[in-house]
């Protein structure tokens, strides 16, 4: 049996890379609800309004970001979510999704607290090993 | 008296000229015993007056110093001769010197010119060459991204299709993934010659050559063993002070190029050798494999150039060894026979 979530923030803009990882999810049933934003904006004021509302309940247990989009991109959603997080005792694992593997892009998210760092496309394996072990 | 002035016209020189008459009369006094408060012409006169008995003797005194006199005098304007000439050359020098000087501060100029025009240069080159990574780094996102959507989604393909999918669609899905798959190594190879140049920046460290190559061996041993592959080494220089990634990469790809070009007519032997030659550390890899033609040679290290069809590449495995070999200030060379091997020899900088 694998861990379940109530609820999982995607944060991506590639339309088609969201089908997938939505699919993926339903297909391994790990999460009851998905919500999609297409920047670290958007995310972040989600987040912030949940918090703000006292609706830490429906505050996502996990987000999956991505790091090339446009607005803000995955590393500047983390340097606000990472504050958001401390001032408020929150503890949201980070799952970076990305078709990025450049070396710079990993040590980068690696000076935040990242869960995993996964290559698109998204598959099974992957999920579970992320899942199983980093989370 | 008249020559002397004639040949000095300034009124300076003149004045100078007749002091030093002044200081020569003197001297010429005191020389003959003249008493200075009666002047030469009275001295002179003093001492005609003298009581000679023998007039002759009198008169060879008057002319000895009327001698005496004229030779001063003539010494004189040799002398004054000369310290003209002396102050002439002397301007000319110093004319000659502001001349060079008049040079050098035009070069200077121009130096200067050229230092600030190759700064600018430099100034562009940086920022047309980060446009460049940058322009990489987007580009192979923006296509790295669509690939592996396609990748992802021939994946739920696979599974919406399950038990009903034909025997001609899985040759085609294959295809497909095939395709996909080359795609994405292509990019790779664009990526790493990208990045390989900031490896650059790693600081060399010591290595031994062994260490590398088992690494590098472990990595491909299914394909070494594929090619039932015989690797001999001797390495007369263990180590070497280099970027460990960059080493690798140069024993990675020249062992793989061994290993795929090998022939089918024979054996493969691989025999991999270090040594020292005057100021380099030679590496040396040589195979019994294809080999190729001479006039093949310059295509070998080119970029996405391939000599052979038959085994899978992207042709950037040379070109990228050889960059890192001349970025680190070493060469490399070839040599091969065209189905006897090839033997590529690594000069480090040691």
């Amino acid at each position: 049996m694998n861990k379940k979530f109530n609820k999982v923030l995607l944060v991506d803009d590639d339309d088609i890379s969201n089908y997938l990882t939505d699919v993926l999810i339903q297909k391994l049933d790990f999460s009851g609800e998905i919500e999609v934003y297409k920047n670290g904006e958007e995310a972040l004021n989600y987040i912030r309004e949940c918090i703000h509302n006292k609706e830490k309940g429906k505050c996502p247990e996990l987000v999956i970001l991505d790091i090339n989009m446009p607005v803000m991109d995955g590393f500047e959603f983390l340097e606000e979510f990472e504050k958001l997080q401390k001032n408020n005792n929150m503890d949201i694992p980070v799952v970076m999704l990305t078709t990025s593997n450049y070396n710079n892009d990993i040590q980068k998210a690696q000076k935040y607290k990242v869960a995993g760092f996964v290559n698109k496309p998204l598959t099974e394996e992957k999920f579970l090993e992320i899942l199983n072990h980093h989370l | 008296m008249e020559n002397i002035l004639r040949t000095t016209p300034s009124y300076e020189e003149l004045i100078e000229e007749l002091d030093k008459l002044k200081n020569k009369i003197k001297l010429l006094e005191k020389n003959h015993d003249l008493d200075p408060e009666q002047g030469l012409s009275s001295n002179i006169m003093a001492r005609q007056n003298k009581p000679y008995t023998n007039y002759g003797v009198q008169k060879e005194h008057k002319e000895d110093l009327n001698l005496a006199y004229l030779a001063e005098l003539l010494d004189l304007k040799a002398k004054l001769a000369n310290e003209k000439a002396e102050k002439e050359s002397y301007k000319r020098e110093i004319s000659q010197l502001q001349n060079i000087n008049e040079n050098l501060e035009k070069r200077e100029n121009k130096l200067k010119a050229r230092v600030a025009k190759l700064i600018k240069i430099n100034k562009a080159l940086k920022s047309s060459n980060a446009d460049l990574e940058n322009f990489i780094y987007s580009a192979s996102h923006d296509l790295r991204s669509p690939i592996s959507n396609l990748e992802g989604l021939i994946e739920i393909l696979k599974m919406e299709l399950g038990d009903k999918i034909q025997e001609a669609e899985v040759s085609l899905m294959k295809m497909i993934s095939n395709s996909i798959s080359r795609f994405k190594q292509t990019i790779l190879d664009l990526t790493e010659i990208t990045t390989f140049q900031k490896q650059e920046k790693e600081e060399p460290e010591p290595i031994e050559f062994a260490d590398i190559l088992e690494d590098v061996k472990a990595n491909i041993h299914n394909k070494i063993e594929e090619a039932n592959a015989l690797i001999e080494t001797d390495f007369k220089i263990s180590h070497i002070k280099f970027a460990k990634k960059n080493l690798r990469s140069i024993i990675f790809n020249l062992l793989i190029n061994a290993v795929k070009y090998r022939s089918p007519q024979r054996p493969l032997l691989i025999k991999i050798n270090t040594r020292k030659k005057g100021k380099y550390v030679i590496l040396e890899i040589e195979d019994s494999g294809l080999g190729f033609l001479p006039e093949q040679k310059e295509k070998l290290f080119q970029m996405f150039k391939r000599l052979h069809t038959h085994v899978d590449g992207t042709g950037v495995g040379l070109y990228i060894v050889k960059k890192i070999v001349e970025n680190s200030g070493g060469k490399i060379e070839v040599e091969s026979e065209l189905d006897k091997g090839s033997k590529f020899k690594i000069f480090f900088k040691s």
